[in-house]
């Protein structure tokens, strides 16, 4: 079995353990990064930068690199479907070849387990890169403006996550990448005469919606001075959670939406793909949802530092921090849309060079991919922007600058995640050429 | 009377509203190459998958050497087939992703032999079928005849005594097709093991030792093993 299993790891491919693997080791990074924050206690011995010094602040910051992981482990749900129908065909070769269905699940298991170890343990490396780029030990990460040096440092070095703890780490994340792994091929049924799909699933359900209604409920608390930490944290984590279950849902109910509106052949097309699989472009879209969310928040914030004239170097550092952090997670959310595309376009390549053929022109079915991604990011980031703008004006207690730059970010966030979806058509231009190769109606 | 190999009774098997055998029965004696016939929809791919033990059927009996098939657990139905059948598809149905030795090698890796074991037993069947010069290339490389050799020499690589093969020779020319055929009858044989055959090429079926003919899921003809 184990040289069966090494076999089908070395012939099976190189872009999905690879993208299992980057993604597990920023995970396992990053955790570590926020274990190493929780460890710290009162005011550390060296030049952190205050939001991870400051005791009171320091637990919101590890929450918020925890946070960080979300879009990561959206893009390595997304990986481990990347050439997901060649893998069952390979898995159903095996069956044929006399391999129980335990022996093909194993088999199955192992060809993501090994990329996710790897990874993990890439990323206790990366977590030693972190402490030494953005350490706050002397020799750290500074930067001077005006003259006046500010500790930039956000990886504690003082402290060091102890072996068990790191050993945990490594195990969890490489559990979380076999978790997400078994489940990505459990709408087949591998038989020894090929693969079958099962009865479709059923359409997604609005249950998210509750989350977000627990969220919303939590905010007024947050107000209160008492509850301000735990309930800001509580009601954050209840409306990513939301935000991430109503996804799907939300994808399904605009896909049917535009069916019935849409009336251009691109539109159509996206609309269909909604409707039929609505999940892929339903966890983008609660990626960039939760982007829009902080990213409302943050204009809001913003605004009200701005108006009341606190523009010190630790506000606005935060706020760059903040939106740099978004910006990186709306490029792994344009990942994950084009690992989505690719594979989508690759599975349908017989339809797409049959529609190429019928006179569809290729710019019609590019487009489509244009429109799949966007009817699900652009209101999701929307949404999210308007729920994030609110909700800071709630705690700010308004004021026209507040309002203004909380408008920009709700303006600017949906542009930004047409932007990803654009990208993501982009990187994906060369397998959409290929779908359409009439040669795909011989072969394919 | 000759006692048979394995033997298929009153077999019914629906999909949905779709009857795919209607009470087909058949048997295969040792060493015997058995044909199943029929027109396209008679259920002759369906009664062989359900005798290798792809298939279970919702009523009637597969007995191979007085064990019964459809009593099995699926995991124990896939050991047996790995370890005393041999299956063979239209296309081949190869792991694409694998070179022709080490397709061949991957009954023999679950069955926990030696790497270097299963290689040499590997290229040994490759040679043995004429298929010793695309060893190394992978199912994309190889014409339809080479890899429809390679998937015999899969299927009998663990020495079965029953091999099954459904349309071996669909997707090939005729002169590919003629080749395997007499490829496949040679080696079985020299090795004793039966063969269980579905084909609708008359062709084909003249290899055969006998030829049961399906129609609407039943089998017409001699089903049985004759004294």
């Amino acid at each position: 079995m184990i040289v069966l299993a090494g076999l089908l790891l070395r012939t099976g491919g190189w872009l999905r353990p690879l993208l299992v693997a980057a993604c597990t080791a920023v995970v396992t990074a990053l955790v570590l990064v926020a274990v190493a924050m929780a460890m710290l206690s009162g005011r550390p011995d060296e030049l952190l930068f205050d939001v991870v010094a400051d005791p009171g602040t320091r637990g919101g910051a590890a929450f918020g690199t925890v946070l960080l992981t979300v879009p990561l482990a959206l893009l390595l749900h997304q990986a481990l479907r990347l050439g997901n129908a060649a893998r069952q065909r390979r898995l159903a070769g095996l069956r044929l070849a006399g391999a129980t269905t335990r022996e093909v699940r194993l088999l199955g298991a192992a060809e993501v387990a090994a990329p996710a170890f790897v990874g993990a343990v890439a990323g206790v490396l990366l977590f030693g890169v972190l402490r030494v780029l953005l350490g706050g030990g002397q020799g750290g990460a500074f930067l001077a403006i005006g003259g006046t040096s500010h500790s930039v440092g956000l990886v504690p070095t003082s402290v060091t996550p102890p072996w068990w703890a790191v050993l945990l780490v490594v195990l969890a994340v490489t559990l979380v990448g076999l978790v997400l792994g078994l489940r990505s091929g459990r709408e087949v049924a591998l038989s020894p005469h090929g693969v079958s799909r099962h009865q479709r699933a059923r359409p997604p359900r609005p249950w998210g919606a509750l989350l977000l209604v627990a969220a919303a409920a939590i905010v007024p608390l947050a107000v209160t001075r008492s509850g301000l930490v735990a309930a800001s944290l509580a009601a954050i984590t209840l409306a990513v959670l939301g935000l991430m279950t109503l996804a799907p849902w939300s994808a399904y109910a605009l896909g049917r939406l535009a069916q019935k509106r849409v009336t251009n052949v691109a539109g159509l097309l996206a609309a269909q793909r909604l409707v039929t699989e609505p999940r892929p472009a339903g966890r983008a879209g609660a990626a960039v949802g939760g982007i829009g969310l902080v990213a409302g928040g943050l204009g809001g914030l913003f605004g009200d530092l701005f108006a009341s004239g606190t523009l010190e170097f630790f506000y606005v550092f935060s706020v760059v921090l903040v939106a740099l952090c978004l910006l990186g997670t709306l490029l792994v959310v344009s990942l994950t849309l084009a690992v989505h595309s690719a594979e989508s376009l690759t599975d349908r390549r017989r339809s797409m060079s049959s529609l190429y053929a019928l006179g569809v022109p290729a710019e019609e079915i590019r487009s489509s991919q244009l429109w799949e991604g966007g009817l699900v990011a652009v209101p999701m980031s929307l949404f999210g922007a308007l729920v994030g703008a609110l909700v800071m004006g709630v705690l700010s207690g308004g004021g026209i600058m507040s309002l203004l730059l909380a408008i920009a970010g709700v303006v600017v966030t949906p542009l930004l995640a047409l932007a990803a979806v654009w990208l993501a058509v982009a990187l994906t231009a060369p397998v959409a050429r290929r779908a359409i190769d009439p040669e795909n109606l011989r072969t394919a | 009377m000759m006692e048979p190999l394995l033997r298929a009774h009153a077999l019914h098997l629906a999909f949905g509203r779709t009857e795919a055998l209607r009470g087909a029965s058949a048997e295969v004696a040792p060493g015997e190459v058995l044909a199943l016939t029929g027109p396209s929809g008679s259920g002759k791919s369906t009664l062989l998958l359900c005798m290798a033990g792809v298939l279970r059927p919702q009523a009637g009996s597969v007995t191979y050497e007085g064990r019964r098939l459809d009593d099995l657990s699926e995991d124990d139905r896939t050991r047996l087939r790995r370890r005393e059948f041999g299956l063979v598809l239209q296309f081949g149905q190869l792991v694409p992703e694998l070179s022709a030795v080490q397709n061949v090698m991957v009954p023999l890796l679950l069955e926990r032999h030696d790497r270097q074991a299963a290689r040499t037993s590997a290229l040994g069947w490759l040679d043995r079928l004429g298929a010793a010069d695309v060893a190394d290339a992978q199912p994309g490389e190889m014409s339809g005849g080479e890899a429809q050799r390679v998937a015999m020499a899969r299927a009998l690589v663990t020495g079965p005594g029953l091999v099954f093969a459904d349309e071996p020779t669909g997707a090939l020319d005729t002169v590919s097709g003629e080749q395997v055929m007499e490829v496949l009858l040679s080696t079985v044989r020299e090795t004793g093991a039966s063969v269980v055959l579905v084909t609708h090429d008359n062709r084909v079926a003249a290899y055969a030792d006998r030829e049961v003919v399906l129609r609407d899921g039943v089998a017409e003809g001699r089903p049985a093993v004759l004294p």
